[in-house]
Order: C-alpha cells, then structure tokens, then sequence
C-alpha cells in the first residue's frame, strides 16, 4: 500500500532540511483500504468503501514539539507539512522559561533492540474472497439475525466489514519500523418486539482471516444478538436502593476501557489521574490483577512495537489490588524517571499519547453462575450506557442508565431496564468481590471477567 | 476546486453500470488545534484533510467510495469502483449520463473575516494564556488548566448527475476550556466552550477570562456537594445546552436514517400529536454565523428552517436524499457528514425548542421535590427504542418550590417520546449553544437549544442510600 522506498527516499530529503533547521524528525504514516457494507430489509443500506494515505510529522526544535499531517505523500506535500510543523514547534516554545525548558525538553526515541517475532496481524485473505461473497455475508449477517425469532422486528444496525491497514513510523534517529494488520469484523443489533413494548441488543465479531468467517460463525453471532434481545422483554424498573452487583464480563471489558486513561504516566503528569499518588499503595480488591499485554492470542491490539518505534512488551499495572506501574513512552518515562513500558501511542493525525495494547483485567477460578448465587439478591448488569455522559473523569465518579436482570438465590427472576447505576470508580474497584473464569470475547482491546461488586447505588422507579 | 469537464466524467464514469443518481464530494479542510497544559503550549497540531468521495444510487441501495487521490484518473477509478459495486438485483445496464450543471444559486448567510493562517499566533497564545491565568486566580484550588483553541476551514464542492454543482466555505472556531481542582483529598473537573460558525478574527469578541471563570466557579460549586437523590421526579432543565435533551431524546428519532429503516418510535406519527400543546420544535440551517447552520447542505442542496413539531403535532422529519427516496418525505436540506469519509446521511443543524410563556421562577416554584438541571453534559440515544441518558453538570435540589442545594452525579434517563409528552412548562428565553454530535455520518458541529422547560417526571440516576 505505501510505496517504501519512494517514501523514505522523501523522509531523507526533508531530514535534510530538518538539519539545517537544528530540528529533530518523526514521520509517522497510516495506509489503508476499508470496506464496509450493512443490509436493511435484504438490500444493501450501506456499501462504503475507501482509500486512505495520512502521514503526521512530529518536529522537536530545542526539545519542543510541533505537529502537522497531510493527506498527500507527494514530496511536495509532505516538506509542507514538515515545515508546518516545524512552525508549530516555535508556537509551542513560547512562554517557556529556561527552568521548564530543562525539565520538559522532549527527545526523539533512539533504540538498538532487536526486532521481535512478527505477529503476523497481516495476512492476505481479504483478497480471496470475492465481493458478491462480502455482500452475501452482509446480508447473512441481517437475515439470520431477523430470523432467530419471530418477535425480532427489524435488525436496524448492522455491518460486514473488513480492513488492510498499514503504519510505518520513521525518525532522524535511525528508527524504522513497520506493522500491517488485517482485520473482519462486524456486528447485528436488533429489535424485539412485544406488544407496545421494544429492545434492543446487539453481538460483535472480529477475526484477523476472512477465511475464519464461516457460516456457523455468523449463526451464532445472529442468535446470540436475538438472544440478548428477547431476554430484555418483560424488563421493569427496580426499586431504588443499593444491591450487590456482577457485572457482565463484555460491560467490564467497556469499563476498562473508558477508565484506561487513569494509567498513563501523562495523565499523572497532567494531574488529571485519580491515582496519581498512589504508586505501590492498594486501589483495589486483591482479586484484580491488570496487565498491558501485547502478544494476546487472538488480540485485537496486539502490536510489534508502539508509535514511536519502540518494541511492545507486557506491563503489570495492579497486581493484587497494589498499583505497580504505569504506562510510559519515551517522553513522559525520562520527564518523569520511569520504566519505558513502550505505551506511545499516536495516529498520523494526533499528538504524542500514551496507551495500551490490551488491556486484560485476568480472570479468576469462579464460574459467573456462583458469583450470582453468592448474594441471595443481585443484580446482573447486562449493559450499561453513555460512557461519555455518564462518567466524569475528574472525580472518578459514574452514573450509567442501565439494563440487566434480577437474580434471587441463583436464579433469574426477571429482566431490569430503566435504572441508573452509580459509584465511583475506587469504591468499585475496592469492592470487587469476585471475578469469574469467563472473558469477554476478543472484539476490542479491553478483556476482562464478569466482576461481583460487593455493593452499588441503584436508582430505579 | 475541480472543473466541470473533469466532474463530468468521474460522474458518467459512476453511471457506466446502470447506476440512477451519482454524485461526486470533494474536500479540502485546513484545521488547527492549540492547547496549553501546565501553563506552556503544549499541543500546536495542524492538518490538512483532502480527498472525494463518489456515491452513486441502484435504487435504495448506497455505494460510497472514497480517494485522496484528487487527479482526474484517480477520481475516475473511484467512480468505476462505486459502479461496479452494482447490487446483483438491481436489473440491467441502462447508462445514463449526467445532466450538464446548474450551480445551486444561494446568498452566503454568514460573514466571514480573517481565517485560521491568517491570524496572528501570538495573540492565539494569548488567548489561551489569558484562559489559563484567569482560572487560576480565580481558585488557589485549581491542579490543572488545560485551554484550547480549534479552527478549521472546509471548502467543498458537491456536483450529481442530476445536474446539481454547489461550492461552499464553512469556517467554524471555539474556545474550550477544562479545570480541575482539588480540596481536603477531593477532586472535580468542569469545562465551559463556545464556538461559532466564523472566522478566526471572532476570538477578538470572546471574554476568555469569563469562559475560564465559568468553568472554575462550576467546578467549586460542586467539590464539596453532596450527591444527587435518585428515583423519579419532576426535573426543570434551563435553556441553552438543556437542549441536549430534545437532541437526543427526539431529534435522532426524527432522522430519515432512523425513520426509514423502522428504527424509530417516531415512525407513522407524522401528523400526529406527540407532545403538549405548549412544545413547538424547530431545526433551523439558516441562522447567521450560527455553529449548526449552512450555506448549502452536503448534497448541494440550499439548506432551510425546518418547523419538526409545531403545538404538539409532528409536522416534518429531518430528511435527506437517501432518505426522501426511501420515505417519500421531502428533503429538508439536511443532508450532513464529517468530511468525505462519509456518505451523507440527515442529521440535524441548530435545533431547539422555541420560546413559550412561563418564567423559570414559575416553574421552580411549582415543585415540592425534583432537580433543576441548570447545566447540561452530553448524551446519548438508541433512536430504535427512544431510550435516551444524560450526565447533569451542573444540578441543584428543588425543595419547597425553592433552590435548596447544589448536587453532583446527577444522570437523566428515560424514553423520548415518554419525556416529550411530559413537557408541561416551556420558558421565555431561548437560548442555544453550540456542540458536537456523532452519528452515522461522522462527527459534526450542531447547535442545541431551548428556553428552560419543566418536565413532570425523569428518573434521576443520582445515589441510593
């Protein structure tokens, strides 16, 4: 997809000019081609296919950053840009004091590891399906959905879709680095229907080989998306109060990914994370143990090495509820004299940031059946909703409208909606009470087991 | 942007295989962004985003293909990809070519100055320094100020094969700025912005100190606060981004996207009564200078004021191409993306709920136990089942028909078309503000509004004792 050698042909002239310009150079660039197709009522809704090229440059001058990214690889383009960004790091330098520049002078990554094993996340099966068989599946994917039962009333929001993509990541310190990356995914969310009443549910897939993708994958997909729907049926508001609560392992995985930013080395350097003074002290229940893991089998974030160029390996962020790392790129592990955990993560068209692989929260040696039977009363929380409304990230505090089910003694008593759970995220954390055996399905990269809370605010009817 | 020989045959290229409708989008956007942490620069990020997108129509089926590749034989190939993504049943070739061009006529609506290169960068620098030191005077309790500035500048050209070529420049600018404090091991965070459809020269009008003042005096507010009560309740929410609520509750609900596909509960209502007499809902392109409206919609299309709800009764859905295809409802000039990653789909420009007759005062004293919800957080919705939630910023307990104390963690849920029906006060003073919403189209500015309105029941998420 990106032509290699004219481009590092182009990096060479423009770290030229950066020379002459006393400027350091990271050229980060993101190649791919997407297709993705949606079928409403057995026609195709939406066939969307495209071609993208954006490379980001990243200039230090006297230690500061500057930023620009084009949409074009012509030579032209990019010494634009270049010089774009190079302006951009003169902007950033002003009101700087001689004391800060010291503390906050920035450094292009320089590395003489070895390159690990590829991961192979690229392979070339996108190209040996043809596209009457990609739409055929799209409308598979809608059809088996609508059929799973004759209460599901329409499959409104669906999608087949399948990617190429490609990331090199130059810099004037002699960093090369290059990851392709193949990927099919999609999803069936549908409605059920009883009377007046209508819910909604929905199951994801992804797999990196099209091949994978065989019929008996996307039946299950369709039933489990029906399955979900129709077990909401008869849902009613609980009565307000506090209840124990286990949280569906996918719910948990979502969570995960929507406090990840709290383990970042910037966002304690920024002051923005509720952790920040709590390196080596407990911030959870000893049965929560998360890692940074890029070498999943299956993952979804797996990676060879990060933005910068720097070789991916595992972090252990909490082991035993005992905060023991965070997460670090060359930038903030010198500002702030911490292990290089290899976490930059950038696109073409963003800034410098940190970020996980995947995150695993690992699972434990209880079936979730027993953490529903460990309460005589619980609540299952099956979904929750509005991560970005409902969650503040300064406080740590959430309150998400919710859907799930009333568990007594074991048993499912009925269906919930209309109820909205809060907390905070240490009070959460702290009183994970159990954590079960099962993981959430690999189709994004958080996982994490069902989790019983030992106790929850429930506002409901 | 491109001329009309070369449009022409990327067009008639996209027709080649029997398509009925093709349409070519072309984008070239200049956007900025610079914030300042820890009281220095910190983020100076510019780009340039520029490519097409052809779409062509076989029926009510939708093919979208997308190239930076802006040469004529790169537009061309884009074309003949989107027309060989012909669906099997959709019949035989029967080519068309395209009708020669008639520029949609439209007077600009909006006064334009001096854009985002053009504008001097020390004074964006103090701009956002003057934001960063107001917050922190204001409050020995601020940790972190972090200010920002985004412009961007789209200049765009839509063209079909029915003879449609329109040409537009949309500027929009907003200043953003977020805090976070801390007292006695407690912390909260709160953020104020505005933003405008405009140029660069309109931060000369802004009062940065009071954005700063805002944010800061919100998030004093409510650091020591206690939580909010949770159960069902009568809510008053005020006007300005209040607004959110319609937008979520209801406005997705009246999108072509949603209606056509039988994912809305606003589906066979059109011409019915759905709200209270004193609710009448309007989604408006044409306000000057205003952060949701147009010149001209992404389809070429001029783009107008929408009455959606007039006394109660559904009068209009927000409709687009596809969408009026599909549903027989005209379009309403609301055909609306991201940039020329997405095919255009109806979405909504500044829409908002128009003035009514009763006094904020009025409705607050009505109330013997409920929330006022003077300040709104975002939101979200399943237009398939109305149900909606939304995070309170800024919350305060009625008690007594009067204010007793201000509280956090307040969330809002319910169902649209239930919360609609339960609008039994609409305020004097519209107000509107500008935000973002994300759907199927991608990310796009749009405005929200409302005068304050007292709802008679909402289950308020706050905390169970």
């Amino acid at each position: 997809m990106i032509d290699a050698q004219t481009l590092e042909s182009n990096f060479s002239a423009i770290e030229d000019l950066a020379k002459k310009d006393g400027a350091e150079l990271e050229l980060l660039v993101e190649a791919g081609e997407s297709l993705q197709l949606s079928s409403i009522h057995g026609k195709l809704d939406k066939f969307d296919s495209s071609h993208s090229n954006v490379a980001g440059f990243r200039v230090v001058l006297n230690g500061v950053e500057g930023y620009c990214w084009t949409e074009s690889l012509e030579a032209s383009d990019l010494q634009a840009a270049y010089k774009e960004a190079l302006e951009n790091a003169r902007f950033a330098a002003r009101g700087r004091s001689s004391e800060s520049s010291k503390i906050d002078t920035v450094k292009l990554y320089s590395s003489t590891h070895k390159a690990p094993e590829d991961q192979k996340l690229f392979n070339d099966s996108l190209g040996k399906v043809s596209i009457d068989e990609k739409i055929a599946r799209a409308h598979r994917i809608e059809e088996r959905t609508q059929k799973a039962d004759e209460r599901i009333s329409s499959v409104p929001y669906n999608q087949y879709a399948e990617s190429e993509s490609e990331f090199l990541v130059l810099n004037s310190k002699g960093i090369r680095a290059r990851q392709r990356r193949t990927s099919v995914s999609g999803y069936a969310y549908c409605l059920a229907k009883q009377a007046d009443e209508s819910r909604m549910a929905g199951e994801s897939f992804f797999v990196r080989n099209s091949s994978d993708l065989a019929d008996s994958y996307i039946d299950d997909v369709a039933q489990a998306a029906a399955a979900k729907a129709l077990a909401k049926l008869g849902a009613v508001s609980p009565e307000t109060g506090r209840y124990p609560v286990v949280i569906n392992c996918r719910v948990a995985a979502q969570l995960l990914g929507v406090i990840g930013d709290y383990f970042s080395a910037k966002s304690v350097a920024q002051k923005t994370s509720i952790f920040s003074e709590d390196m080596d002290k407990p911030i959870a229940s000893p049965l929560v143990n998360l890692r940074d893991d890029p070498n999943v089998e299956n993952g979804v974030g797996n990676r060879t090495f990060d933005a910068e160029g720097a070789y991916s390996k595992r972090t252990d962020v909490i082991e035993k509820g005992v905060l023991k790392s965070w997460l670090t790129n060359s930038v903030y592990a010198a500002k702030l004299k911490l292990p290089h955990t290899a976490s930059a993560v950038r696109s073409a068209k963003s800034e410098l940031g940190i970020g996980p692989s995947n995150w695993v929260l690992e699972p434990g040696r209880t079936s979730v059946e027993e953490l529903l039977a460990r309460y005589p009363r619980v609540i299952y929380i099956t979904d929750f909703t509005g991560y970005h409304s409902g969650f503040r990230a300064g406080s740590g505090e959430f309150g998400f409208q919710s859907e799930g089910e009333l568990w007594e003694n074991g048993r499912r008593v009925k269906a919930l909606c209309n109820f909205v759970v809060a907390g905070s995220i240490r009070e959460l954390l702290m009183g994970v009470e159990g954590v079960s055996s099962r993981m959430s399905k690999k189709i994004s990269n958080t996982l994490a087991p069902d989790l019983l809370i030992g106790s929850l605010s429930v506002a409901g009817a | 942007m491109l001329s009309q020989g070369i449009v022409k045959k990327v067009l008639d290229a996209a027709l080649e295989r029997g398509a009925q409708f093709a349409e070519l989008f072309v984008e070239d956007t200049y956007q900025s962004e610079l914030t300042v942490v820890d009281s220095k620069p910190a983020k100076a990020l510019v780009g340039r985003l520029k490519g097409a997108g052809v779409r062509v129509f076989y029926g009510n089926e939708q093919v979208y293909v997308t190239t930076n590749d802006l040469s004529e034989a790169g537009l061309v190939k884009a074309a003949r990809t989107a027309a060989a993504a012909k669906p099997q049943a959709s019949g035989g070739v029967t080519r068309k070519e395209s009708k020669s061009f008639t520029p949609t006529a439209f007077d600009e609506l909006h006064d334009y100055g001096t854009r985002p290169w053009e504008y001097d960068r020390d004074k964006k620098f103090r701009h956002l320094m003057t934001m960063d030191s107001a917050a922190r005077e204001r409050s020995s309790m601020v940790t972190q100020v972090a200010p920002a500035l985004v412009e961007k500048t789209q200049r765009i050209l839509v063209a079909n094969s029915q003879g449609v070529w329109a040409e537009d420049e949309r500027n929009y600018v907003r200043a953003v700025v977020t805090v976070s404090l801390e007292d006695q091991g407690e912390r909260e965070s709160a953020g104020s912005r505005i933003g405008t459809l405009g140029t660069s020269d309109w931060f000369e009008s802004v009062d940065f100190e009071d954005l700063a003042f805002s944010a800061v005096d919100r998030a004093k507010l409510l650091i020591h606060a206690d939580y909010a009560p949770a159960g069902e309740m009568p809510v008053v929410i005020d006007n300005g981004f209040g607004g959110v609520i319609f937008h979520e509750a209801c406005g997705h609900g009246l999108e072509t996207t949603a209606v056509a596909k039988n994912a809305s509960v606003f589906c066979e209502k059109m011409g019915t009564k759905i709200a209270d007499d004193c609710v009448t809902a309007i989604d408006d392109g044409t306000i000057a200078n205003t952060w949701g409206s147009l010149n001209v919609d992404d389809e070429g299309m001029k783009t107008k004021k929408t009455v959606l709800i007039e006394n109660g009764v559904l009068k209009s859905y927000i409709v687009d191409g596809m969408g009026s295809q599909q549903t027989g409802f005209e379009r309403t000039g609301s055909g609306r993306r991201q940039s020329y990653k997405y095919a255009p789909a109806s979405r909504m420009r500044n829409t908002f709920i128009a003035a009514g007759n009763d006094t904020l005062e009025d409705m607050i004293k009505d109330i013997d136990f409920g929330l006022y919800a003077k300040e709104m957080g975002g939101g979200s919705v399943s237009p398939g089942t109305g149900d909606y939630n939304f995070g309170v910023t800024e919350a305060w307990v009625i008690k007594d028909g009067k204010l007793l104390k201000p509280v956090k963690g307040a969330t809002l849920i319910g169902r649209g078309i239930e919360t609609l029906g339960r609008i039994k006060k609409v305020g004097r003073e519209l107000r509107l503000q500008d935000g973002m919403c994300g759907s199927v189209s991608g990310s796009i500015p749009t405005t929200v509004g409302q005068p304050a309105i007292q709802v008679s029941k909402i289950l308020v998420g706050g905390r169970a004792t």
